[in-house]
């Protein structure tokens, strides 16, 4: 596959549709770094630790019905649990077009901060509940 | 620590108890975005969480049939209501 060019990320929280409403993406996957530095050798040992992915989407704030405020703020009140998905392109999940899908949480939502003029944005991160990110190619 | 079979089950019990239950129903799209590939009055299964069903009707995403149903009717009183009163303005003037 060629070198991707960011066009037409399909984003969808709690199975709707975003990605008109969203300008930036992060799949971040980490993992916890534990210390297992032993007396065996001379430097430091490392050891994979518990999960701890995320998705960071930079939404263009809409106060509309149905659309953006509407939707990440009863995310946020009523502490629900629900699906976040990314795909590089907006074609069927694929080998080449992996979707990156967890359950999420929302535990920060400001929907509203700028300045005069500027385009009313909102950084939100999605934290990855217990299994974490997982990728899907078929 | 080692845990017997039966605080192994109680354990699993509790979390069970704690989760919240998801239930299966049919709803119909009502917003401008696409809901799990489904358009506006598109009818869509969705098996949701209490909180996470309350979350996307209150959003204006999706409505309950019975709810998807009336909707329409809503706007055809709103217009009904302005002619009535026209008449009488009519009338009295």
């Amino acid at each position: 596959m060629a070198k991707l060019i960011l066009k037409n990320c399909a984003i969808e929280v709690s199975g709707v549709d975003f990605s008109d409403h969203v300008s930036s993406v992060e799949v971040n996957l980490s993992k916890d770094e534990i210390d297992t530095t032993n007396f065996g050798g001379d430097g430091r040992e490392r050891a994979h630790g518990l999960k701890d992915d995320s998705f960071v989407l930079n939404f263009q704030q809409d106060f509309a019905a149905a659309e953006v405020d509407a939707t990440l703020y009863p995310l946020w009140d009523l502490e629900s649990e629900f699906t976040v998905t990314v795909r590089p392109t907006s074609a069927a999940v694929g080998v080449s077009n992996p979707g990156y899908s967890a359950t999420c949480i929302l535990l920060e939502y400001q929907p509203l901060a700028g300045s005069v003029g500027e385009l009313s944005e909102t950084s939100v991160t999605f934290p990855a509940q217990r299994t974490g990110i997982t990728r899907a190619i078929a | 620590m080692n845990l017997t079979e039966e605080q192994k089950q109680r354990i699993a019990e509790v979390r069970e108890a704690n989760r919240e239950t998801r239930s299966e129903k049919t709803y119909v799209v009502i917003g401008p975005h696409r809901v799990n590939g489904k358009s506006v009055g598109e009818t869509i299964l969705l098996s949701l969480t209490p909180s996470l069903e309350s979350a996307l009707l209150t959003a204006g995403h999706i409505a309950l049939p019975s709810a998807a149903q009336e909707q329409p009717k809503a706007p055809v009183k709103e217009k009904a209501a302005p002619a009535a009163k026209e008449r009488k303005v009519t009338a009295s003037g």
